[in-house]
């Protein structure tokens, strides 16, 4: 598995998680469209990016760390 | 919007609630009900508009947000692209491509949203106040602010930040003034500016990843161009490509038919007729077109009729009940608009209109501004600087450098 941020258990880009962190969007947008892709939110720097993208905090989905809980996890979001 | 900042909808109705599916059917319908060649006319002039207008007003918000209000570059990025491409789903594309912080995207769908909203209702007020009575042309000896419906809807689709905004306003407009504002607005806002989504996203995700971050591991492909792509418009030009080509397979042998006793519509005119064509000399000219059916009570005509050949049948009409029938005839000898237009373009305008009302009954419902105004002010004077240049721009480029273009569409 690559050790891109789409593969990475603190990446979260379900449509009603972002739903429920980006109010109003479905005002005049929505989560479902081309312009969001496949785009998420990293829940450990609070940042929105692309799947593509890479950082050296990676953590595979499933590998839980000592002291550290998955975040997606903890958003009932756990895939494996 | 009244009911839906007083009490919260339902968590069941949000699926039935959502603004974008309503306006993507809308414009796609909307692409069955604009001629391709339109779109050849004047595509060209919309991207260049669109470009100057997106350029300007991306270089206003992103210079106020950084260098005055020393906002971070990506935030910035965030909030120009708001305003300056398509609004919301704007900031969402660019937002991720330059790994902006997640508040700031809320932030700028606050501020974009307000904006939106706030110029739904100017820009309706001022155009109607400007756009003169419908039947008066603009003339010189018009009022300075004086603009036809076309150069309205180019100047919303320039100034408006999201795309089911702008519709509620040019909808608006084309209630008194027919569908040039809508026309015009399509062109300038979704093939002059929603297309170009992705190349902004790719552009932004490599000046962000190359000078913003400096990260050398990170990589942007081409791809990010076609992923951020609006597919919707490509639903819209086939929709548009489809009716254009069904509407050049019009049959050379059609014959009009109608019955000397009924009724004229047109948009102006409603007239019933009961004629007698037992009397009626045809001229000589036309007579291999022009057939009376006396047991079937019917007056056909061979081809598509000229306005100059009914001029020169209804010359020998004695009574107004035969000119009226010969109006009508002259419609039905037009495969165009008594066949495809009733049959099919026009039940196609009708669903789009109702898409457009769901989608401004979900705008209203789903618009709580407690949740939108969650922003602090230096991003909101940030994009209201970008406002401050971008309406008169899109003002004057709409009104006067491409004007005469924007006026001839109908």
């Amino acid at each position: 598995m690559s050790r891109l941020c789409g593969h990475c258990k603190h990446f979260d880009n379900d449509p009603l998680t972002l739903e429920d962190v980006f109010k109003g969007i479905n005002i005049l947008s929505s989560v479902h469209g081309s312009c969001r892709g496949d785009a998420g939110i990293c829940l450990r720097h609070d940042l929105y990016l692309l799947p593509s993208h890479t950082c050296p905090d990676f953590q595979e989905i499933g590998v839980v760390v000592a002291g550290m809980s998955s975040a997606r996890g903890a958003m009932g979001q756990e895939t494996s | 919007m009244i009911i839906g900042n007083i009490k919260k909808m339902p968590k069941w109705f949000h699926t039935a609630m959502r603004t974008e599916y309503y306006i993507k059917t809308g414009i796609v319908l909307l692409g069955a009900t604009l001629p391709l060649t339109l779109i050849f006319e004047a595509g060209g002039i919309a991207f260049l508009q669109a470009t100057i207008v997106s350029i300007g007003t991306w270089m206003t918000i992103f210079l106020a947000a950084t260098r005055i209000f020393k906002l971070d570059r990506r935030f910035g990025a965030v909030l120009g692209t708001g305003g300056a491409v398509c609004g919301v789903s704007g900031s969402i594309a660019i937002g991720g491509a330059v790994r902006a912080d997640k508040d700031h995207i809320s932030i700028g769908i606050g501020v974009v949203s307000v904006w939106a909203i706030v110029m739904v209702f100017a820009l309706a007020i001022v155009t109607k106040f400007m756009i003169p009575p419908p039947g008066v042309p603009v003339t010189d000896a018009s009022p300075w602010y004086a603009i036809t419906p076309g150069e309205a809807g180019a100047w919303v689709g320039t100034s408006e930040y999201a795309d089911a905004a702008g519709f509620a306003v040019v909808a608006e407009i084309a209630t008194q003034y027919g569908d040039a504002p809508i026309h015009t607005f399509t062109l300038m806002k979704v093939i002059g500016r929603d297309i170009w989504i992705g190349i902004w996203a790719f552009i932004l995700a490599i000046i962000s990843c190359t000078f913003w971050e400096r990260d050398k591991s990170a990589t942007v492909g081409a791809r990010v161009i076609w992923d951020r792509f609006p597919k919707f418009v490509l639903g819209f030009f086939g929709a548009c490509i489809i009716m254009s080509i069904i509407a050049g397979l019009a049959p050379e042998d059609h014959v009009g038919k109608t019955a000397v006793k009924g009724t004229f519509k047109s948009k102006a005119q409603k007239q019933t007729f009961d004629a007698d064509f037992s009397d009626y000399q045809v001229p000589e000219q036309l007579a291999h077109k022009f057939a009376h059916d006396p047991e079937a009570r019917v007056i056909t005509f061979k081809g598509k009729m000229s306005l100059d050949e009914l001029s020169l049948l209804t010359s020998n009409t004695t009574t107004s009940d035969q000119v009226w029938a010969l109006k009508n005839l002259h419609y039905t000898s037009d495969w165009y608009e008594s066949e495809l237009y009733s049959r099919a373009i026009s039940p196609i305008k009708t669903l789009r209109s109702w898409a457009f009302v769901f989608c401004f009954l979900c705008i209203g419902l789903s618009t709580r501004f407690k949740d939108l105004l969650t922003f602090g002010m230096k991003p909101f004077w940030a994009f209201t600087i970008g406002v401050i240049v971008n309406v008169p721009l899109g003002f004057t480029l709409s009104t006067v450098v491409f004007s005469n273009y924007w006026q001839a569409i109908k």
